[in-house]
Parts: C-alpha cells; structure tokens; sequence
C-alpha cells in the first residue's frame, strides 16, 4: 500500500515541488505574515486516516498572510465497506460477508482562514475550505436475481477503475505549536465526496440511483455520513474530523 | 436539511466568537533622519495574571514566578531573533539605594505610559484616523514626551526605550448552553477551553527626537503559555523592525 502511493505521489512530484516553491517564495515576499517565529512551512501527517481509512493523508502547510495558510496534501484511503444487497439477502438470509473497497488517491488543496489577528498564522482556530480531487477504484459485488429461474442467478464481483473522485470540505479547527516545533492539528468539517461513475455505465441515464449495494454514500466523510449526496451522484455528505501533528520546518 | 442549517448555526457562534481577538497598531512612518531600531532598553517589563474564578485564589504567585520569568526570556530570545539588542531593566534587580533607576527611568517609564494615554498618534493635518495598512496605522506624529530624557540615549547607548508588559485575566466560566444543544462535540469542547483575556503592550519612545513611535496593544483569548507568548512577542518585534 505504502509503495503504491509513494510510486504516484514520485509521478506527481514535480508538480508539487513547483506549487511548494511558488507557495514558499510567495510566503516568504510578503511582509505581513510573520508565521510562528518566523517559520511558516509545516509538514504534517494525519493520525486518524491510518484507523478510519485505511490510508495516509500527509501534505505541506504554507502560512502566507497574517490570518491564511494554504495546506496542499495527497491522501490515499483504502476503505472497506458493507455492501447491502437486498436480493442477495433475501435469497440467503443475510448480507454478504465480502466487503466492498473504495481506494482512493487524491491531491488537496485547503484554504485557512485563522480567527485571530492578533496571534498570525499557523497558529489558533481556524476555518478551513478546500477540496480534493483524484482517481478511485471501485471492487464489490452485485447479486443478479431471477424469480423465473432461480438456479441461474450470479453473484459476480465487478472492479471499476479510474473513477474520477472529488472532495468538498469545509468546516473548523484549531493549530497548537509546542516546544517552537512540534505542530497539532485538530479540524472537524463538512465533507462531500463525489464519484464520476456516469461514463462508467452501460447505459446513459439521467435519474438512475447510483448508489452501488447501498455503500457509496459513505465516500467521503470519515466519521459519519448523513446520506448521498444527490440521487445523480454516488458520494457521500458527512462530518470528517482529523487530528495530525507536523513539524514547523522553516 | 435540517443538520446544514444546524452546521450554518454553528459557524456563526463561531464566527461571532472569533472576532474577540484584537491587535491595534499605531506607529510613526520612518524618517530618513531616524536610526533604525536595532537596539531598545526594555523598562522593568510588567507581568500579572489576575484570577476572578471564585474557586480559585485571586493570585497564583508560584506559576506567576515561573511565567514571569518566561516572559522576560521571551522577550529577550524574540528580539534577538529580530536582530534586536534588548537590555532589560528589572527593578526586582534594584535596591533602595539604586538611585539610577528611580529619578532616571521610572520617571521616563511614567512619563512613556501618561503620554501614550493623553494623547493620540496623529497625521500632519492633525487627524486621528491611520494610514491604515493591515490593521497596522502609519501616522506623521507620535506623542510628545518631556524633552530632558535626551541624555539617556548616551548613557544607555541607544535613544529608544520600551513600556512592555503582559496582563492575563482569567474569567469565571461562563455555561455554554447554547452551544451544547447547537452541536454537543463542541459544547462539551467548550467547557474544557479556558476563559480568558490576555493583553500585551508595547510602547516605544524615542527619547532623542521626545516622542514615542510606536504603540501596540493585542488581546487574545488565550492562556499566557509560552506558545503564545512567543508567537505574540516575535510578531510584535518584527512588525516595530519593519518601521
């Protein structure tokens, strides 16, 4: 797993390098933003998204104003899920016990907005928005039922890959600096998570209910999800929450 | 539905919250007759938590001692990061019999607080209102100081002198129910975050030219914790350089 997103991260790595730079340089020219100490680079890694994701969610923070940072990041999830296959459950009593798995690599882009003038930037509460966007790979199961002739029904497994993913976050939260280095980060938010799966069907529809086994509507947010986002799109609306821990580079 | 307006509720508790944090920034714009401030004499640096908690003692001078003692080095560690020389002159230091301190700089440190309290920084047509740029005013004419401190910027190698100080309140708590019914992880959240008002101030005289070029005052939401200082205390320091 670790290798797989090293291997796209390196694909994209110039990229990145020439957004940190630009980011820094910018940072840096402008008076008004002192940072912490006058540091206002920050690489950080998210704990939770290892537990609730099965993934890493790691990216670099640029305070550049007084009260803004930009935080660009990649975050890979790997995330199994219960599939509700209605058909399948009432021919055999039960749900099936393989999990679906939405696995997904995408590049973030998250604006911070900190509430006090009086401390600048990386450090206190903060409102954050952003977004994300990526490719995901979808693998579950699909149990084709037939009343007429039931010995000819197929459970059958399905992988879609390179579904364009995308990601809408905003929410709060609030950046501690202890021992002039080491860097917390606790945010909560609104997420929604979108999954292009249109181009993905055999048919073109334009009220089809993508919902895929009843699990789709929980991509995106990593606590909880309320529901799906839109009958026309299978991703999901719900709370995230992250706590990462960094260090102030420079 | 129900739970974005919920969400859209929340954030503007928030937001009205956020806006208890003030910085207020009034300086003179440089001239080129003026040295640059590379060197300033910190005036016996004020330091107070006030505690109005009923539970608690009105003072807790212990970790009064200790943050004190932090204040100081805070100040000094941040100016030199600044690339600013800072002597600090603390009365704790002094005897009765120091009479250097009590008729030269006591009076000055006086003489710095009643002329940044009576008068206003002011433009050349006379007007109050900054240059405002940030939040940070840009004014032509700072507060006159009494004219016979001149000799002190001989004697301590620098014309420029500092009125600097931290003052920390910390509040009964206030309930926050409204707050826990709006979205319980952060009420709940509220009542483990501290009530308090934290002020710095720094006020900088230029004893050569009689004035004072430089006045700040921040008030933050937050403990007095070396955190917080340090953040304060270098940004403070790198905006007086920018002068």
């Amino acid at each position: 797993m670790l290798i797989l997103f090293m291997n796209r991260v390196l694909k994209h790595s110039r990229v990145i390098l020439f957004t940190l730079v630009m980011l820094s340089s910018w940072a840096s020219s402008y008076g008004q933003s002192s940072g912490y100490q006058g540091k206002r680079v920050i690489a950080k890694i998210d704990l939770l998204s290892p537990l609730v994701n099965r993934g890493i969610d790691a990216g670099i923070e640029v305070a550049v104003f007084r009260r803004m940072s930009f935080y660009l990041g990649t975050s890979y999830s790997n995330k199994k899920y219960k599939q509700f296959l209605e058909d399948y459950k009432f021919r055999n009593g039960s749900y099936p016990i393989e999990r679906s798995r939405i696995r997904d690599l995408q590049g973030e882009l998250i604006l911070k907005v900190f509430t006090s003038r009086a401390i600048p930037a990386p450090k206190g509460s903060y409102f954050f928005l952003g977004g994300g966007v990526g490719t995901a790979d979808i693998s579950g199961n699909d149990f084709l039922h037939n009343n007429a002739d039931p010995e000819n029904e197929r459970y059958i497994s399905y992988l879609n890959t390179g579904i364009l993913s995308n990601k809408y976050k905003f929410g709060f939260g609030y950046q501690d600096i202890i021992k002039g280095f080491i860097v917390l980060d606790f945010d909560i938010g609104v997420t929604l998570g979108s999954l292009s799966v249109r181009g993905q069907l055999e048919d073109d529809c334009d009220n089809c209910n993508f919902l895929f086994a009843g699990f789709t509507n929980k991509y995106g947010p990593n606590i909880y999800s309320f529901s799906e986002w839109a009958k026309n799109n299978p991703g999901g609306l719900g709370l995230s929450a992250h706590i990462r821990i960094g260090f102030l580079l420079f | 539905m129900k739970v974005l307006i919920r969400i859209f509720w929340l954030f503007g508790l928030m937001l009205t919250g956020a806006c208890s944090s003030t910085m207020q920034v009034e300086k003179t714009v440089t001239k080129k007759s003026e040295k640059p401030i590379i060197s300033m004499v910190s005036l016996n640096p004020d330091f107070e938590i006030i505690t109005s908690s009923a539970n608690s003692t009105p003072r807790e001078y212990k970790s009064i001692n200790k943050q004190e003692i932090f204040f100081k080095d805070a100040l000094l560690e941040n100016a030199t990061k600044n690339g600013l020389r800072l002597k600090i002159l603390n009365a704790n230091n002094f005897d009765n019999q120091d009479a250097n301190y009590f008729k030269e700089l006591a009076p000055l440190k006086r003489e710095i607080m009643r002329a940044s309290y009576l008068q206003d920084f002011i433009t050349n047509d006379g007007e109050v209102t900054p240059k405002d740029k940030q939040g940070i005013g840009e004014f032509e004419r700072g507060p006159i100081i009494a004219s016979h401190y001149s000799y002190l910027a001989k004697k301590h190698e620098t014309p420029y002198f500092a009125v600097q100080g931290l003052t920390s309140h910390k509040k009964p708590r206030e309930e926050k129910y409204l707050l826990l019914f709006a979205f319980p992880p952060l009420g709940i959240a509220s009542f483990f975050y501290p009530e308090v008002d934290t002020y710095f101030y720094n006020i900088v005289a230029d004893v050569e030219s009689s004035k004072i070029v430089y006045k700040e005052i921040r008030k933050v939401n937050q403990l007095a914790n070396k955190s917080n200082m340090n953040a304060i205390i270098f940004d403070s320091f790198r905006i007086m350089k920018g002068k």
